[in-house]
Formats: C-alpha cells, sequence, structure tokens
C-alpha cells in the first residue's frame, strides 16, 4: 500500500513541470495545464524540460496571469472528457453547458486588464502558441476597434502615425467608397 | 523663508505620510506601442473584423504595420459575403460593386468563398471569374445577371463546392442545371430557388431533363431546391445519379411522392430530408434576403410554435393532418432546426476546412 502511495506520488511529481519566467520566477504547473501551451508541449515532446523550461520573453506578472488561465482551461478540458464517458447524454449535455458559462464567465473576468496587460497577454499568448489565450485576447482588441476611426483607435492603443502622405493617399483611393 | 519650506520635503510624520500615502494607488503602466504587436498577430485580430469592418472601418489606417498586416495576408479576404454590407453600419457609404472588387483583389487569387446579394452585375462576376480561380463557394442571391454572364463565369469555378442561386431570374432557364453539373464537376452542395412568380412548366419532358442534369452532379452531398418542379421519375433519377447525397430538400418541387412506396424506400438511406409540396404556409414564400434557403424550412412551425416546438412527434402530427409535408421514408422523425443546422453546417464544412 505504502509503495503504491509512493508510486502515485512519483507519477504525480513525474507530471509536473517547472517554468521560469524572464525575471526567474519559478512556477510548478502540472503537464496538463503546461501542454496547453503548444511551445511547452513540444518542448516536452523533445525531452528539453529538465531543470525547468527558462520563458525569456515573459515576465513573472504575465506568467502566473498565464498559468492561471491554462489551469481553469485544463481542468474544463478534463471535466468534459471525463463526463463524457459517464453520463447519459441529456446530463452530459447538462454538465457541458455549466462548464461552458463557468469558462465564460471565467474568461470575462480574466479580461479585465489594462492594454499594456492585454498587449503583454497576447505576446505571450502568441509566443507560448496558446490557441485558447489568443483567440480571447484578440478578440478583445477586434470588438474594441470596430466602429473606430483611425485616429480614434491610435488614441486607444498608443500608435504614432507613420504613414506617409503617399501611403494615406492610397488608402483613400483604395477605399474610395467608403467616402462618398 | 517661506518658499524654502514649500519646496523642502517636510519632517517625517507631516507632509512625508502623505506623500507616502499616495504610494499605494496602482501605479500607471507603462504603455505599449500596439504598432508594434508581431504582424501575424495583428492579422490574428483582424482575421475577428471581418471583410466589411476592415474595409469600412479604421483599422487599416492606422500605422504603417497595421496596413501591412491588412494588406500582406491574402487569407484574411478569402471569404467575402457581401450580405453584410447592406446592414446599417455600412448600407450608406458603400457601393457593394466596388466594396467587392477591392476585398477580391487584396485576395491576391485566393479568394475561396463569394456570397454576394442584389448588387452582382455581369461585371462583377466576370472580374470574380478572373480573380478568384480559387473558388469554393458561390451564393447568388436576387442578383441581375444575364444568363451570357453566368455562363462565361461558371466556366472559369471548376473547383466550385457550393453554389446557391437565389431568386437570379434570368439563370433559371431549364439548361442552367446542364451547364453547372458540366462546369463544376466538384459541386457538393447545390441549392436553387427559383423566382416568387416562377410558373410550373408542367412540361414534364423538360422538366425530367432537367432534373436529369441535378443527376449528373454526382458528388453531391446536399440538395435544396425550391419551385423546381420533379416529378417522380426526376426524383427517382436524382437519387440514382447522386449516390452521395445526405440531405435533401425540397420545397414546392415534388409531385405527392407519399403513395410512391419505391420512392419511398429508396429516399430512406438519405440521412436528412424535407419535401414540402404546394399548399404549405405562403409565409414560407419570403425568404430572409441572403439567409441560406434552408431557414425557411422552420418559419411553417413558427407560426404554430406554441406547443410543436416541445415535441417532435407533435410535429410529425401536423404534418401529417395538415398533408403539406411529407417525412417520405416514413421512419424518420425531423428534427426541423437540427436538420437546419446540419445543412448549414455541411455547407460551411468546406469552407472551414480551407480556412482552417
Amino acid at each position: 500500500m505504502a509503495s503504491a502511495g509512493s508510486g502515485d506520488e512519483k507519477a504525480a511529481a513525474a507530471a509536473m513541470i517547472t517554468l521560469i519566467s524572464s525575471d526567474n520566477e519559478k512556477f510548478e504547473v502540472t503537464e496538463a495545464t503546461a501542454t496547453l501551451s503548444q511551445t511547452i508541449r513540444h518542448m516536452i515532446e523533445d525531452g528539453c524540460t529538465d531543470g525547468g523550461v527558462p520563458l525569456p520573453n515573459v515576465t513573472s506578472k504575465i506568467l502566473a496571469r498565464v498559468i492561471e488561465y491554462c489551469k481553469k482551461h485544463a481542468t474544463a478540458a478534463a471535466g468534459e472528457e471525463g463526463s463524457s464517458s459517464s453520463f447519459s447524454d441529456a446530463a452530459f449535455l447538462e454538465v457541458d453547458r455549466a462548464f461552458l458559462e463557468e469558462l465564460e464567465e471565467f474568461d470575462d473576468a480574466f479580461l479585465e486588464v489594462d492594454r499594456a496587460t492585454l498587449f503583454d497577454l497576447i505576446l505571450a499568448a502568441n509566443y507560448l502558441d496558446i490557441k485558447g489565450l489568443l483567440n480571447l485576447t484578440c478578440q478583445k482588441v477586434a470588438d474594441s476597434v470596430k466602429g473606430k476611426t483611425p485616429e480614434q483607435i491610435r488614441e486607444m492603443y498608443n500608435i504614432v502615425n507613420d504613414l506617409t502622405p503617399e501611403e494615406e493617399a492610397e488608402i483613400r483611393r483604395e477605399t474610395q467608397w467608403a467616402f462618398e | 523663508m517661506p518658499s524654502s519650506m514649500i519646496s523642502s520635503p517636510g519632517p517625517p510624520g507631516s507632509g512625508g505620510r502623505r506623500q507616502r500615502r499616495r504610494r499605494p494607488r496602482p501605479r500607471r503602466p507603462p504603455r505599449r506601442d500596439w504598432s508594434e504587436l508581431p504582424l501575424d498577430t495583428i492579422s490574428y485580430v483582424f482575421g475577428k473584423l471581418g471583410v466589411p469592418e476592415l474595409l469600412a472601418g479604421g483599422a487599416m489606417g492606422v500605422c504603417r504595420s497595421w496596413r501591412r498586416a491588412a494588406r500582406e495576408d491574402p487569407s484574411l479576404w478569402r471569404h467575402v459575403d457581401m450580405r453584410c454590407f447592406y446592414g446599417p453600419a455600412f448600407r450608406k457609404n458603400a457601393r457593394p460593386g466596388d466594396v467587392a472588387r477591392a476585398a477580391v483583389s487584396f485576395s491576391a487569387g485566393q479568394c475561396d468563398a463569394f456570397w454576394g446579394m442584389y448588387d452582382v452585375d455581369d461585371d462583377l462576376l466576370l472580374f470574380l471569374s478572373d480573380q478568384a480561380p480559387l473558388l469554393k463557394s458561390l451564393r447568388l442571391s436576387q442578383c441581375n445577371i444575364s444568363w451570357q454572364g453566368f455562363e462565361k463565369a461558371v466556366e472559369k469555378f471548376p473547383l466550385l463546392e457550393e453554389l446557391e442561386l437565389e431568386l437570379c431570374q434570368t439563370v433559371s432557364g431549364n439548361s442552367v442545371h446542364e451547364l453547372i453539373s458540366k462546369a463544376c464537376p466538384q459541386l457538393k452542395h447545390f441549392g436553387h430557388t427559383k423566382g416568387r412568380y416562377w410558373r410550373y412548366s408542367r412540361d414534364n419532358d423538360a422538366d425530367y431533363v432537367e432534373a436529369l442534369a441535378i443527376a449528373r452532379m454526382h458528388e453531391l452531398r446536399s440538395l435544396q431546391l425550391y419551385r423546381i418542379h420533379l416529378s417522380n421519375e426526376g426524383l427517382a433519377a436524382i437519387l440514382d445519379g447522386c449516390l452521395h447525397l445526405e440531405y435533401l430538400d425540397l420545397r414546392n418541387c415534388t409531385d405527392d411522392i407519399s403513395k410512391d412506396d419505391t420512392l419511398r424506400a429508396r429516399c430512406a438511406r438519405i440521412k436528412t430530408k424535407k419535401l414540402l409540396i404546394d399548399g404549405s404556409n405562403p409565409k414560407c414564400e419570403e425568404f430572409e434576403p441572403g439567409s441560406p434557403i434552408s431557414s425557411c424550412s422552420t418559419c411553417w412551425v413558427k407560426d404554430d410554435e406554441s406547443d410543436r416546438h416541445s415535441d417532435v412527434s407533435d410535429i410529425k402530427d401536423f404534418d401529417d393532418s395538415s398533408d403539406s409535408s411529407y417525412d417520405v421514408s416514413g421512419v424518420d422523425e425531423i428534427d426541423i432546426d437540427e436538420h437546419d443546422m446540419m445543412i448549414e453546417k455541411n455547407m460551411r464544412r468546406y469552407l472551414l476546412s480551407r480556412i482552417s
């Protein structure tokens, strides 16, 4: 019994991955959480995770948020897998709906960040190749620029207009129909 | 003396404390320059905006890198759905023909879906046929295209997998099916709605020839016809020719086939089907502009939805008593909403497989 317990512990320990942020902070996460990132998944597959995974492009502040996202979504994914085999169709749909609602609420709350954090999350999601997170964060940006003029978008996102007068004239030509 | 008192830091416990008290307020985070987002990430954001917003909104004119992201990623422009330009946000400014041309040119030959409504004319269709050799999906609704224009254009779409013609009067002649079956050998979904005041020819020979042409669309998975007269022989020919058919939606098309046991049996292999004959709810005559044809099949249920939505068997009873609709196999119970979803899914599957 004792040996079985230690075996479990070993298996659990083996499934933990250490992520190291750019400011050298270490985060222990389960493999299921870490592999939401395709980048880390490939590293695990290549066996390059001993001694931790250095992520020089991600600060500890952002990595903590990213891990928070991955933990939640990894749990939801595991829950869905488990439920599909043990519930009837109707119960499965019910559980499924509850999961989705909970995830949606989590995602909404997760996006309550300032623009600088949103920017860093997008870069991290892109670098770590976490499709769900990239999708979520980019959707927020897309929603915020809808119906806005270039000037309004520049203001919102701290962008300097570096278009030459020639390029601006070209844009006007291309979309002349919109200025009738 | 008074000035030095103001400028000098106060002794601990007076002004200093006030300063320290302020500090816990969250510091304003350093601003990021969003023009420095990686190009593929900007493209990803733009992909969520969709073609109409990209063309009519401000995102493309923000700065050089955002502009590059939009212009240098043809995949953003692959799916041109002109129906959006009739929404309130764009109606005022858009000249649909020019919008469509701009979108198709930005796609740099990669446009694989074009859904047009009202303003597609011969010129635009021929432009599309020159600029979009990879087109897989074409939907034309209430467009004023000449027969010659359609004939010339459709021959340049050999890869077409999905084609819908809705209320395009001039391309409704009998030889249209013949033309399409020859020009588009890979067609998997075909939908055709004839004009509202189209009268059945009741020329059974001509109708049979038309059915035979549809029967030569051998790759069809999904077929939706509205106001196109099919005799039982014609339907049988289609079932024989289109062996992969999974979805069949015929409205105001067929004779009463409920008594033809052989035909009913042959229909049994089709997974999902809906057949309405003449005399159904007149409200079905009106399609929501631009919506897929399948969206109509729910309206006769909605008309009386109070208790019928709750139970599929009720719908079936309704069918039998009104004698307006047949489940031809006599076995399946059709959940109409589900049917619509499946049709829609079927139509999009081919697009999505290309886009993702």
